[in-house]
């Protein structure tokens, strides 16, 4: 049977000036849970209700960060692109990242699994100027922001990771849609095609493991490029896409080594380890 | 009887004076990994690169290429921000930008139009290449479909003979091997010219990541034989 889930989570101020969700709905299977909440930031994972997406799926997710807010969103397990019946899965996810806000976006992978056809949709969209309906919460909260002189540029980091195949195992069919504007203006728009029989040079090369990230802010990265190929199975670049702007392409065969690799040398930032075990997380 | 337009053979020559013979357009870097060693890795990454950058390289030239016809203003500044948004790496960008120029001298002094000066104008950091093809091809009294035909054309032509310098594969060969994508040529110009007249936001978007990445890695060599 096909899913049709509609998840959303709203991001804003509350009285005392931290961030916490205005609307949190979430359908199986796309649950979420706030996982920690400080006067600086709020948490929130990711948890698979159910195996899927399956084919025929359709599952959307609407995200919304208002000015001041701070939010990371995490997943506790990786999610499996699987068979269906119904053929093709979409999943779409659309950010609204308001100036002043901060969203930190890096799930575990999703696993392209042989025999599925999965699309991943992501549109994130970055207002230039303070965003009235998020900061209509509380005037108080709004002058809090304003006073820590936050508000300027929202600050956004998107991190996607993707496995193709459980090991031994050629992938489904993956595309992944990107696209990213900032006051209007795109910034990123991409659309790429994992097809088993269609890899290597040209398109993505012969690993397993794909991980993209953009990071987008007042932290620009200095303008310099950087890229290593150190061998066949490794190949990974950061460069800038914009004065405020960085973009990373790591590929590779193992997602572990790859994802340690551009923490260590190319500056992508750690992922914390989730001290929310996932016992811990089914008990909330 | 119909002859072919003698303009848009002028324009596919590689001899036309558009710069494209100092690039490889990514063989060179792609030979160096050691992802292509010969004809059968070169048909992957030909093949590849037609369904990514091929795609978008067509679908801007053709998107182009019908808006210069047209009477009103062409969006300039949008078609650069959208071709921009697809193609990430600095360098990429930088050789677009100067095969972009080169290609306007060339084409402005053989077909005049008002179109360069307002494509320069709008756009002064440089016109990127596939945009100046559309204006060229235009000029040149090409229609779209013909537009990103000659881009695409020119994509594998740039490929194949670079790996002949590189690899000295075998130039019948690889001459083959470029006659072999003719359909599918067909199929993308064809591809390309159906959404000439669509949004910028809506043309292709196709991503070949290995190509990003190799491209970064390749402007960072001290000594290479091609400038991309």
């Amino acid at each position: 049977m096909q899913v049709r889930a509609c998840s959303a989570l709203r991001v804003g101020l509350d009285s005392r000036g931290w961030p916490s969700p205005t609307v949190l709905r979430a359908e199986a299977p796309l649950l979420l849970r706030v996982t920690d909440q400080s006067a600086d930031r709020l948490t929130v994972h990711l948890v698979g209700g159910a195996a899927g997406p399956l084919g025929g799926d359709h599952l959307d997710f609407d995200l919304a960060v208002g000015s001041g807010a701070r939010l990371t969103v995490r997943s506790v397990a990786a999610s499996l692109a699987q068979p269906g019946r119904e053929c093709e899965s979409v999943s779409t996810v659309r950010a609204r990242v308001a100036a002043g806000a901060s969203l930190d976006w890096w799930p575990q992978p999703l696993l392209s699994i042989a025999g599925s056809s999965h699309t991943i949709r992501t549109v994130v969209d970055v207002d230039r100027d303070v965003d009235a309906e998020t900061d209509a919460e509380t005037d108080a909260a709004t002058d809090a922001a304003t006073d820590a002189g936050r508000h300027q540029h929202a600050t956004i980091r998107w991190v996607d990771e993707v496995v193709l195949g459980r090991s031994g195992e050629k992938s489904g069919n993956l595309v992944v849609d990107q696209r990213f504007t900032v006051a209007g203006i795109p910034l990123v728009c991409h659309r790429t095609t994992f097809d088993p029989l269609c890899a290597g040079a040209g398109r993505h090369g012969l690993g397993r493991s794909v991980i993209t990230a953009i990071v987008l802010g007042s932290r620009a990265l200095e303008a310099r490029s950087v890229a290593s190929s150190t061998s066949a199975s490794m190949s990974i670049a950061r460069y800038p896409i914009s004065a405020t702007a960085t973009s990373w392409i790591g590929l590779g065969d193992d997602i572990d080594e790859l994802r340690a690799k551009m923490v260590d040398e190319f500056a992508l930032g750690h992922r914390e380890r989730s001290p929310f075990a996932a016992t811990h997380i089914s008990r909330r | 009887m119909t002859v072919l337009n003698p303009s848009l053979l002028l324009l596919a020559d590689g001899r036309f004076p558009a710069g494209g013979h100092a690039h490889s357009s990514g063989t060179e870097a792609a030979v160096k990994a050691g992802h292509v060693t010969d004809i059968a890795t070169l048909r992957a990454l030909v093949d590849g690169r037609l369904a990514t950058s091929g795609r978008v390289d067509a679908a801007f030239a053709a998107a182009t290429c019908w808006r210069s016809g047209q009477l009103g203003a062409v969006d300039w500044r949008e078609l650069d921000a959208e071709y921009l948004a697809r193609t990430g790496p600095p360098r990429l960008r930088l050789a677009a930008r100067t095969l972009g120029r080169q290609l306007l001298r060339g084409g402005e002094r053989a077909w005049p139009s008002s179109r360069y000066g307002e494509a320069r104008a709008a756009l002064p950091d440089g016109v990127v290449q596939p945009i100046a093809m559309g204006v060229v091809a235009n000029a040149a009294g090409c229609s779209p479909a013909e537009a990103a035909l000659c881009e695409l054309h020119h994509l594998v032509g740039t490929l194949t003979s670079g790996a002949v310098r590189l690899l000295g594969l075998d130039p019948f060969d690889v001459a083959a091997l470029g006659a072999s994508t003719a359909s599918e040529l067909t199929r993308l110009a064809v591809l390309a010219a159906s959404t000439c007249e669509h949004p910028a936001a809506n043309l292709a978007a196709d991503l070949g990541l290995l190509n990003d990445v190799l491209a970064e890695h390749h402007g960072t060599w001290e000594v290479r034989l091609f400038a991309s």
